[in-house]
């Protein structure tokens, strides 16, 4: 070790984003001699939105060593197959985004190829009767997915949906037993260095000043760091996300949870239902130029299937993220870097991401420019390609005489989605990347689930005879619904193996 | 579907490409729809092929058996590629077509390599990878499905007799009509589209899609937006190629040797080295390149660049029609097999399809230039002062290429694009082979304490050592695959 080496970080902030980064740092640095300390004030209310994750979650977790069945009752932890959207292409529609493939592939040519061909030949099986999460949400089953690679029951992933505060206050115990120490109280003053404008030290309001090498800003969309001192400057994608508030309240269970998120579109954005072991999280997100607060409160509230547990609380916020989420010795992680609606569960997937991109770089004091520029490189494509996946759900709408809805559909997209539908549109042709989150079944989920529907299949589908096919297409169908029906309920499993006391499930 | 398929394809060349090309289209097109090939002359494959093991699976996807196609195009197996003399005289080092050491803690090895060199001896990088070690003693064994085997870390590509490999692929091609013939007029539609080639006999060659496979690229040449644009990174515009006798042990490595004047490949085939020299022909006469290899050589142009659209049209360019890079990665084909997929995965239907142009040429230029930037680092590297080396090294870099060097140089981060032929390992043992040292290592390495990883690492050097000594002499395991 050089003597260049970070001896000490100091995360600012608490809440999701401050607990997931102090509990990885605290198990990922062990063995090097780096004081890690975390201050936050109770005062200050985290947000914690992201109540419902996406698969990588379990990477996390597992990376930790955290106990999944004991991590799922601290939480009131349900399992997530998929996220179900409705009213998003029609009025009335209703598709589910699954963690996991749809069928397999055929002779060499995607799935989604030969449904397209067997449709046009006048198959009406829609494609979700080929995707096992998804058969598996629409009747409330849940099991884990098999490790036998040649099984339809190893075609999926899952997630879960979990109450954010418990989740923060499990990660604190977990980082503070690995000696995270944590401060209470507010921040007064940052202090930046003459010499190269780098963070010297924070003064607490009760005097206290804490130095540090290495700063980790979790504390939310103020950027206390990032922005009011460092002015790292922010990319506004408000033309394209234009929802700029949620409301949100929990609500009581009156039916058994479902393994999946749902996301509604309603007249000026979308509201979720995020069912929990112990209550069902709700909100709406919004575009304020489009209603008032008081009408968006009284959507949210109509709309709960059960009684309201808290008066609604409201959030704002600019869709978009800081032009430099790594600037000096200091990096944005949670909404301090950037926001994106929850409307795939990716809030805590980019705090993930964002984590896990710092280990990948980890410094030395002078924190090196290389570093920085890679970081905000990898970190910028993160966004850009959620933003792009995320506008998609908006643009491809057809629920026309909606002035909002109307204006998502009409108004200008960015470029680089634009030109991935009009190549799905011509022939059913996903865009492939290397970095970024989601992947061709993801997508295939929303064109198809919001009704794009290709001019054409893949010509090479034809390859495989007709008989063949629809033979293939049924042994695909049945083994699915095969292997659901084996399944136990999403209620039964979270009784055998993570129920936690006192829970409704 | 509402738009017609192809009736008709027509390939325009007999080499590597020409063929490669109309296998893989024979076994995915409809059934009344034949491809047509038409050799040319100046198609006639030369020389031999030095391929990645990505080759394999496409021999795979057409069912070519390899023990067959081995013994027919004088194949033998190829471990990785050896450059010497880049960075000045002594430089030596082997990429390996194998994994390089392990991860440990998470971390990449080469940090920890890194970091047991800067306090002491840590041999050479390539010590660590069973395919490098083999590749210098000569000796071969095929990978092992056992993942708890070190030989679960190899894999292998071929090196191949060019011209036999064509006449491999001819006899496995199936429903493919060929003939001979020589182009004498590409005749345009009023949109730009290629109505048909005329051919200097007089028949008139008529598609749906034209592939143009030739060594020019002069079919794909008369469409709109097509015209040719020259890479100036890379300074060498000829090929002298050369048989040499074999040895009596070749080791299964692609010899990469720098020159004043180039550079020269070696390739181990049955019954023969090919050698070839690269170099530029307003330094270096044809006569001076002969002498350099010992004897007559038959000299080949080459053009380092692409075009500025691979398809146009009904035009698609496949092979060195489309871009041509100095072949000193020892990817030969690659280019060949990736856009020959790429079209596949995109195949247009008789009325054209623009949008899958667009995105099969945005796909191989993202493509083309990330391995142009591997060649291109190689001569960046090099320290040799010649006027040859000292004018490529002149070029500036892609600044994909300066960023993907300046962050390995920085802390050993590989940089990976969309679109890269090479993956971490690879572009890892190319930037360290040729001497490119980073700063520092992953901090991460630190955690696990310094004698231990010392001892990991002297451990894992013994076992591929030991390994790599247990195996055949690469004619052993030629002759023991007749």
């Amino acid at each position: 070790m050089t003597d260049r080496a970070v001896r000490n970080i100091l995360i600012v902030g608490g809440g999701t984003a401050g607990w997931m980064t102090a509990a990885a740092l605290s198990a990922k640095l062990t063995g090097l001699p780096i004081a890690i300390r975390l201050v936050e004030s109770a005062e200050i209310g985290t947000v914690g939105v992201g109540e419902a994750t996406v698969p990588h979650i379990r990477h996390f977790n597992t990376a930790l060593g955290l106990d999944e069945a004991d991590f799922m009752r601290k939480t009131q932890a349900t399992y997530k197959l998929g996220i179900e959207f409705r009213g998003w292409g029609k009025p009335g529609d209703s598709y589910i985004h699954p963690f996991g493939a749809y069928g397999a592939a055929i002779g060499g040519v995607g799935f989604h190829h030969h449904w397209l061909r067997a449709r046009q030949g006048g198959d009406p099986t829609p494609l979700e009767a080929y995707s096992l999460p998804v058969m598996a949400a629409r009747q409330g089953k849940f099991a884990p997915p098999s490790s036998d690679l040649r099984s339809v029951a190893s075609t999926y992933n899952y997630a879960y949906q979990f109450d954010a505060g418990f989740y923060a206050a499990y990660l604190r115990a977990y980082a503070e037993a690995r000696g995270v120490v944590r401060t209470e109280g507010k921040v007064a003053d940052v202090a930046l260095r003459g010499a190269d404008g780098f963070i010297e030290a924070i003064t607490m309001e009760n005097g206290e000043r804490i130095e540090a090498d290495l700063f980790i800003d979790c504390s939310g969309f103020r950027g206390l760091l990032i922005e009011q001192a460092l002015k790292a400057g922010y990319d506004d994608w408000t033309r394209w996300l234009p929802c700029d508030r949620a409301a949100a309240v929990p609500c009581e269970t009156v039916e058994p949870s479902t393994p999946y998120t749902r996301c509604t579109a309603d007249e000026a954005g979308w509201r979720w239902r995020i069912p929990l072991q112990h209550r069902v999280g709700n909100g709406y997100v919004y575009s304020s130029a489009h209603i008032s607060d008081d009408e968006a409160a009284a959507a949210l509230l109509a709309g709960l299937e059960g009684k309201a547990q808290a008066d609604p609380r409201f959030l704002r916020f600019t869709a978009g993220h800081r032009r430099k989420q790594w600037s000096r010795n200091c990096v944005a992680v949670g909404l301090a870097s950037g926001f994106l609606e929850p409307l795939e569960s990716t809030s805590i997937h980019l705090i993930q991401v964002a984590i896990t991109t710092l280990l990948e770089l980890f410094p030395d004091r002078d924190c090196a420019q290389a570093d920085q520029d890679e970081y905000n490189r990898v970190m910028t494509l993160e966004f850009e390609r959620i933003r792009d996946f995320l506008v998609l759900h908006y643009h491809a709408n057809q629920r026309t005489g909606s002035p909002f809805w109307d204006d998502r559909r009409n108004l200008p997209i960015p470029d680089s989605l634009a030109y991935k539908m009009d190549l799905f549109r011509d022939r059913g042709v996903v865009v492939k990347y290397k970095d970024g989150f989601f992947l061709e079944p993801s997508w295939l989920a929303v064109y198809l689930g919001q009704n794009i529907v290709p001019a054409m299949y893949d010509p090479v589908s034809d390859s495989v005879p007709d008989a063949a096919l629809v033979q293939r297409l049924k042994a695909i169908r049945e083994s699915v619904a095969d292997a659901v029906r084996v399944m136990p309920t999403h209620a039964e499993w979270i009784a055998r193996f993570c129920a936690a006391s006192g829970a409704a499930a | 579907m509402s738009r017609a398929p192809l009736k008709s394809v027509a390939v325009l060349g007999g080499g590597v490409a020409s063929w490669m090309t109309a296998c893989a289209l024979a076994r995915v097109l409809p059934g009344e729809c034949r491809p047509v090939v038409i050799e040319t002359a100046d198609s006639v494959p030369r020389g031999a092929l030095s391929t990645l093991p990505a080759l394999r699976a496409f021999h795979g996807l057409l069912g070519l058996d390899e023990a067959t196609l081995m013994r027919v195009a004088r194949g033998t197996y190829k471990l990785g590629a050896r450059y010497n003399g880049w960075a000045g005289d002594g430089h030596d080092h082997v990429e390996g077509f194998s994994d390089v050491g392990a991860s440990l803690d998470g971390v990449a090895f080469h940090h920890h390599w890194l970091r047991t060199r800067a306090r002491g001896d840590a041999g050479r990088y390539e010590d660590y990878s069973l395919a490098a070690v083999a590749g210098r003693l000569g000796r071969f064994a095929p990978p092992s499905e056992d993942p708890r085997s070190v030989l679960s870390t190899l894999s292998y590509g071929l090196h191949l007799d060019a011209a036999a490999y064509v006449a491999t692929l001819r006899s496995a091609a199936g429903r493919v009509e060929a003939s001979t013939g020589e182009i004498a007029e590409i005749a345009l539609a009023a949109d730009g589209q290629i109505a048909a080639v005329v051919l200097a006999d007089g028949r008139r060659i008529v598609a749906d899609l034209f592939i143009d496979a030739t060594p020019d690229g002069r079919v794909i040449g008369a469409a709109p937006d097509a015209a040719w644009i020259d890479d100036p990174a890379l300074p060498c515009d000829r090929l002298a190629l050369r048989e040499v006798a074999a040895r009596a042990n070749p080791p299964p490595l692609t010899e990469f040797e720098a020159a004043p004047e180039g550079w020269l490949r070696r390739v181990p085939l049955r019954g023969g080295d090919a050698v070839a020299l690269a170099y530029a022909g307003d330094r270096t006469s044809a006569d001076e390149a002969r002498d350099i290899l010992g004897g007559d050589a038959t000299i080949v142009p080459l053009r380092n660049g692409h075009r500025r659209r691979a398809w146009s049209g009904n035009c698609v360019a496949i092979g060195p029609a489309a871009s041509q890079v100095e072949p000193l990665n020892g990817d030969d084909l690659q280019a060949i097999q990736s856009g020959v997929g790429r079209l596949i995965a995109l195949l247009p239907t008789a009325d054209g399809s623009p949008l899958a142009a667009l995105e099969y040429n945005r796909l191989m230029a993202e493509e083309q230039d990330r391995a142009r930037d591997m060649a291109a680092f190689r001569y960046l590297a090099a320290t040799r002062d010649d006027p040859l080396w000292i004018q490529a090294r002149g070029t500036a870099p892609s600044p994909a290429l300066a960023y993907k060097q300046a962050q390995f140089e920085s802390r050993g981060r590989v940089v990976l694009y969309d679109e890269e032929t090479f993956m971490e390992g690879a572009w890892a043992g190319a930037f360290l082979g040729h001497g490119i040292t980073p700063h520092r290592h992953d901090r991460l390495a630190d955690r696990l304490p310094a004698d231990k990883a010392d001892a990991v690492l002297a451990r894992l050097r013994g076992m591929i050592r030991e390994a790599a000594q247990a195996m055949p002499p690469h004619a052993d395991a030629l002759r023991d695959r007749p």
